[in-house]
């Protein structure tokens, strides 16, 4: 299903990331737990008390897939809604929050509209990141605060080759035990995918979170991009 | 299943991210300035342009005059 050569680009990435978690919906969760040895539980967590918005605010969690990220904000006592573009994952959901089947890089939501924005581990899988970081910027009220996890890479050097065999070897194996044999070795490959975490947070300050920081987590092996929407850029409204 | 109040609060048409009117009996999200209409699956808002359908004349005029009476609204009218 997926090309073992270059990663794919544009509309036929947004194509066969889609059909990608509509195979793996149904174990995605265990497989997250398992290769995580459950550290995305303390991950979603750390954000959603970072993002420090007054319970009853409204909260878009981004390529939500099976909701994780919606409990954790639930608990919180935040109102989220999760928006996926995969149908599968979105039928697999086990959330009290409601759903939509929307597309991250047109949002159904009016300018300035929401207090915050959450996206777990799916920013290497956007088709256009520059575009996907505009129009979280349109959507998010002046003050609102957004929290974007995603893979990193450990700065210590050891910790860096452990977890580059782990990640390159070990991950990829359990996926194929458990789930989608191809999509477990799309995973690591993804990383490429993202730029470099300096240009991501210049890019998300120019938009507008000009406060924007980076927080490595667990030895770096997971990033936590924060910011405060400061301005309201209605640059790309349609 | 309804849609949840809250949620039709917050939504827009992912197009001119103007409001969209709510047709519970018919599970779609219509959008009367472009003539287009959501479908609603399994209780869950599709709001993808490329699911969405462009009503002919006979449809509009149908449910525009269904929505006339100021059925429920998504997000701020203007």
């Amino acid at each position: 299903m997926l090309p073992n050569e270059d990663l794919p680009q544009g509309e036929d990435k947004a194509i066969i990331v889609e059909r990608m978690f509509d195979q793996i919906a149904p174990r995605y969760d265990l497989v997250n737990r398992l290769m995580t040895f459950r550290m995305d539980v303390g991950w979603r967590r750390r954000t959603v008390r970072d993002l420090a918005l007054e319970p009853g605010s409204t909260v878009l969690d981004l390529a939500c897939g099976t909701g994780d990220f919606c409990n954790d904000l639930l608990r919180f006592d935040l109102n989220p809604i999760g928006i996926d573009f995969s149908a599968g994952m979105l039928a697999a959901a086990g959330t009290d929050a409601p759903l939509v089947r929307a597309d991250a890089l047109q949002l159904p939501v009016p300018n300035a509209h929401v207090d915050g924005v959450t996206c777990g581990f799916a920013l290497r899988n956007f088709r256009d990141l520059s575009g996907f970081f505009h129009e979280i910027s349109r959507v998010v009220r002046p003050g609102g605060r957004i929290g974007l996890l995603d893979v990193g890479q450990p700065s210590n050097p050891f910790l860096r080759w452990g977890h580059s065999v782990y990640f390159g070897t070990i991950v990829p194996k359990i996926g194929a035990l458990l789930s989608d044999p191809s999509a477990y070795r799309y995973l690591p490959k993804s990383v490429d995918y993202l730029p470099p975490s300096e240009e991501m947070l210049a890019e998300l300050r120019n938009v507008g979170f000009v406060d924007a920081v980076r927080v490595p987590l667990s030895g770096g092996i997971t990033q936590l991009f924060l910011g405060t929407q400061t301005t309201q850029n209605l640059a790309t409204n349609c | 299943m309804a849609l949840d109040p809250g949620l039709l609060e917050i939504l827009a048409c992912p197009d001119d991210k103007g409001p969209l009117r709510y047709l519970p009996d018919e599970d779609i999200l219509y959008n009367p300035r472009l003539g287009r209409s959501y479908p609603i699956r399994d209780g869950i808002p599709v709001l993808l342009i490329s699911e969405s359908t462009d009503l002919d004349e006979d449809e509009k005029k149908r449910v525009d005059e269904i929505t006339a009476d100021g059925s429920q609204s998504s997000s701020p009218e203007g």
